[in-house]
């Protein structure tokens, strides 16, 4: 069986940064701030009236600096099905013409950044956990298929216009992420990527959705350390996505893990970045210098659907 | 890279400079700065951790935030400067058209940052620290100094990026200065990925006209190169209008210090790795 490494995280957030007290006056939250910034949230940054969520995704693959030219298969992954399709709405309102409902950023993105031997999947069902999805099908290509060698997992989300910036009592940001899941054995071992999806949740509230989530997560990261025979002992580093602060507090004490072991310090700065901030985090875990080589990181996520998506990766 | 793989890259890239254009009047500049905040992440202050800086109140470290802030936006000024004039004078003798078009772009951007770096310093402290960088001489000329030129602005770029990242992340550091490190490392991203590109598409096409001792000039030029460039980050002017004596003694030792050493290979081996691997960077004989 090969290998896989996922490696050169890059991400983008929308362009303009606001604060608690700005979201609030422009209308877009749903709690107080009082309970927003008590959860652990400072500021979101959301796109610019012209920006899109395609930009944000050549943002994301810009500041990775994948080098395209080494691309087999592009893995675009949105949470939200309408950032799946480049045109808005209204292209199709006035054509009646369905192609104006398939205008695929992942076309677009493959012959802009040059990547003509990549072929193309797009995934719209998995919602926030769509990232980590898109490295489990990267993951299980290379392992399958040997002429496979580079894969570019990328994923990009903007609210529409209107929207409120908060989901499930967490502040939103506009943003995406880009990854490559490789051969090249430099930056994380991949060791396994587990999805659990409880489709009967589909419609859940805001309040169905928390109070599924620890039972789910506790159910999820088990199976995925029974799978590569771990014990949550055997995690050196957990990079859970950036919600509520006490939410990880209290998933930590039911499974046991030590609280200081979570790497998310980029929650008060930009929020729940929807599919892209568990790969911001580990980035900066990356980055921070205090990981180890042969540590063991656990990265999970949540999302509607509802599922629930877990990886654990080795630092090479 | 091919040529025709690096066309569509700046083609690519030039649209999106188009698309982007980020202007900094969106930044929100305060009157005055206050006093008891930092200006620059306190783990990438140049004497952060030495003996020196343990002596220091946190009052008097904020200070020095400040002035290294000032130091780095100068240098960000001077490195600017010296890019415009570069890149420019070689406008449309460049390999190709599409080149010197993407090119225009990111001089225009680098003008913009310069903008707001120059900006924060005569608005905060009415100055610009001068470039106190030796001219090194280049062991090139045509092909090989187009190489080495943008080999030069990759090396500059990318530590400013590494610093820029840093600091637009750090939530301990007052909000002008995160805002101004994240405007600028949304744009020097596309400039890194044309740096890379450029630089993997010409290394192709010189590989039959570089034998071991250019490499080994090439090496050296470079090499000499990262290290004024990292001399710059430990400014006596910074230190002493911060208020630290035995400036210019405080910088050497600094700078050859032992974590010092460690902190600019951590980013360089990091950031510049594609260098190391060809060899344009590395030990020298």
């Amino acid at each position: 069986m090969s290998d896989s490494y996922l490696q050169q995280l890059g991400y983008s957030l929308g362009s303009e940064r606001r604060s608690i007290e700005q979201a609030e006056q422009a209308g877009v939250l749903l709690s107080t701030i009082q309970a927003l910034k008590e959860s652990g949230f400072e500021q979101h940054f959301i796109c610019a009236e012209s920006e899109t969520a395609y930009q944000l995704a050549c943002n994301a693959l810009v500041d990775s600096q994948i080098d395209t030219a080494e691309i087999d298969c592009i893995i675009y992954a949105n949470c939200l099905p309408l950032n799946a399709n480049h045109h808005q709405n209204d292209a199709f309102e006035s054509s009646r013409d369905v192609k104006d409902l398939m205008v695929f950023p992942a076309s677009k993105l493959q012959v802009e950044f040059g990547m003509e031997n990549a072929f193309v999947i797009g995934l719209t069902q998995q919602a926030c956990t769509c990232m980590l999805g898109s490295i489990r099908i990267a993951n299980n290509f290379i392992t399958a298929e040997e002429n496979i060698n580079n894969i570019l997992c990328i994923s990009a989300d903007n609210f529409p216009e209107n929207a409120y910036y908060e989901q499930a009592y967490n502040l939103i940001s506009d943003g995406g992420a880009a990854c490559l899941v490789s051969r090249k054995p430099q930056g994380f071992l991949i060791l396994t990527v587990k999805h659990i999806t409880n489709g009967a949740q589909v419609l859940a509230s805001d309040d169905e959705t928390v109070g599924s989530y620890f039972s789910y997560l506790h159910q999820l990261i088990s199976e995925t350390l029974l799978q590569i025979n771990k014990t949550v002992a055997d995690i050196d580093w957990v990079v859970p996505q950036n919600t509520n602060a006490k939410a990880w507090s209290i998933l930590a004490s039911l499974l046991g893990i030590d609280e200081q072991k979570a790497w998310f310090e980029s929650l008060a700065e930009v929020g729940h970045v929807i599919s892209s901030d568990n790969i911001i985090n580990l980035a900066r875990l990356d980055h921070s210098g205090k990981i180890n080589k042969g540590d063991l990181v656990l990265v999970f996520m949540a999302g509607f659907g509802s599922n629930w998506q877990c990886m654990v990766v080795e630092k090479v | 890279m091919n040529c025709a793989k690096f066309t569509t890259q700046l083609k690519k890239l030039t649209q999106m400079s188009e698309q982007q254009f980020l202007t900094p009047d969106a930044l929100n500049w305060p009157e005055v700065l206050p006093k008891n905040q930092w200006c620059f992440s306190p783990e990438l202050i140049s004497i952060f951790g030495s003996e020196q800086w343990h002596e220091l109140t946190e009052q008097q470290q904020m200070s020095l935030s400040f002035y290294e802030a000032i130091n780095f936006f100068s240098l960000n000024v001077h490195g600017e400067k010296y890019l415009i004039n570069a890149v420019s004078s070689h406008l449309f003798n460049y390999p190709s058209l599409e080149m010197s078009e993407y090119l225009l772009h990111f001089i225009e951007e680098e003008a913009k940052h310069m903008m707001y770096f120059s900006r924060f310093c005569s608005q905060y402290a009415n100055k610009i620290y001068p470039l106190r960088a030796l001219e090194v001489g280049t062991p090139g000329e045509g092909e090989i100094e187009l190489l080495l030129l943008f080999a030069r602005i990759y090396i500059f770029e990318s530590i400013v990026d590494e610093y820029n990242r840093q600091i637009a992340s750090d939530s301990s550091v007052i909000g002008i200065v995160s805002d101004i490190n994240r405007l600028h490392h949304l744009e020097e991203s596309r400039h890194l990925a044309f740096g890379l590109g450029f630089l993997k598409y010409w290394l192709q096409e010189l590989q039959d006209s570089i034998d071991e001792q250019q490499l080994l000039k090439i090496s050296q030029h470079l090499n000499g190169f990262l290290h004024n460039t990292w001399k710059q980050f430990y400014c006596p002017d910074a230190y002493f209008d911060a208020g630290l004596s035995d400036c210019a003694g405080l910088s050497m030792a600094v700078f050859n210090s032992e974590p010092a050493q460690q902190h600019r290979d951590k980013i360089q081996h990091k950031r510049l790795a594609w260098l190391y691997q060809q060899q344009l960077l590395g030990d020298v004989a």
